[in-house]
């Protein structure tokens, strides 16, 4: 049985969708099995974000009201060998049209192929947070370091302990450490201190993710960079393993100087 | 940025850690003043205290919600 993970954050914009991509994809490189699910409905896009846009026949919401099989819905991502495998959401839906129940009950069913589920909530707190909340014993919350998305985390922090997902952790995206440096920027510290929740990665901001997204690539899968290591990082600690925050060291090695020319 | 000017990240913090307390309490600044004031009336009565500097936050901790006060106390009420 997989562990059911949902990556959200309150705002719009953060990154959760890249975010479920890289850290699903950096998992595969450990030997993990993994399985994405949009649960954006109606405003998919994490097939677009894994260049998987022209694969997709079936969705999620084909497999919850019986239409097709989740094996017939599942399309392969192309670089991870098979272990890597999205189910899509439907854009001819609404978010409303997700069934709580049958929602929990076709994740459950899904966790028992993968060591990994992750569901990709859309923004906001409405249904389609519900839907993607309701079947999850773990949560990521992506976060960004200004104020509305910090307040926005805590929102749902709050929401998703009330409904017993008490194991929520943080990944603070497009970290910048020249604005740090200029104190102009929240620090991954205060980030945690004033959401009272576990650090699971600090991602730098990165051009390379844009690269990456243009051609429909995943980055951790494609190139070696500071984000794609950041997402290395989180997949270790996923996995119990206590490594360093590398966005947070001080020091500039020479590797990090040739990854800034890039 | 000049030495005149605190940090924006500080004030960022200031800002977000004042907001937070009325979203995770979801109490209006009045009625938070109005705990204060009742705060005040109590301790009052047994502290001699600093009104001015009463501080009061809503924190996270293991996974649930924590109401702490900080109320300084200038001396003891011989009661």
């Amino acid at each position: 049985m997989g562990r059911v993970i949902v990556v959200t954050s309150g705002k719009g914009g953060v990154g959760k969708t890249t975010t479920t991509a890289n850290v699903g994809g950096a998992l595969t490189t450990l030997g993990k099995k993994v399985l994405l699910v949009d649960m954006d409905v109606g405003l998919r896009n994490l097939d677009l974000v894994m260049g998987l846009e022209n694969r997709v026949v079936y969705t999620f919401m084909d497999v919850l009201e019986g239409r097709c099989t989740a094996e017939q819905a599942m399309v392969k991502e192309k670089h991870a060998g098979g272990a890597l495998m999205l189910l899509a959401a439907s854009q001819l839906h609404n978010k409303q049209d997700l069934d709580l129940d049958k929602v929990k009950e076709a994740v459950a069913a899904l966790a028992t192929g993968f060591d990994y589920v992750f569901l990709d909530s859309p923004a906001g707190i409405e249904h389609g947070f519900e839907a993607s909340s309701a079947p999850a014993e773990q949560a990521l919350i992506v976060v960004t370091p200004d104020v509305t998305s910090v307040r926005d985390a805590d929102r749902v922090i709050g929401l998703l302990e009330n409904k017993g997902v008490r194991n929520c952790s943080l990944i603070v995206n497009k970290y910048d450490r020249t604005l740090i440096e200029r104190k102009k920027q929240l620090t991954s510290d205060d980030i945690v201190d004033v959401l009272g929740t576990e650090l699971v990665g600090v991602v730098p901001e990165d051009k390379a993710i844009l690269d990456a997204t243009n051609r429909g690539d995943i980055l951790v899968l494609s190139q070696s960079t500071p984000a794609a290591a950041a997402y290395l990082e989180i997949a270790r600690r996923l996995e119990g393993d206590e490594t360093n925050f590398s966005a947070l060291s001080t020091g500039h090695s020479l590797l990090s100087l040739f990854w800034r020319q890039k | 940025m000049t030495w005149l000017h605190k940090a924006t990240n500080e004030i960022a913090r200031e800002r977000l850690t004042f907001i937070l307390v009325q979203d995770r309490s979801q109490l209006s600044p009045a009625v938070m003043e109005q705990m204060k004031e009742e705060l005040v009336a109590v301790i009052g009565k047994y502290f001699d205290i600093d009104k001015t500097q009463i501080q009061l936050s809503v924190e996270r901790q293991a996974g649930r919600q924590v109401v702490e006060t900080s109320i300084p106390i200038n001396g003891l009420r011989h009661l």
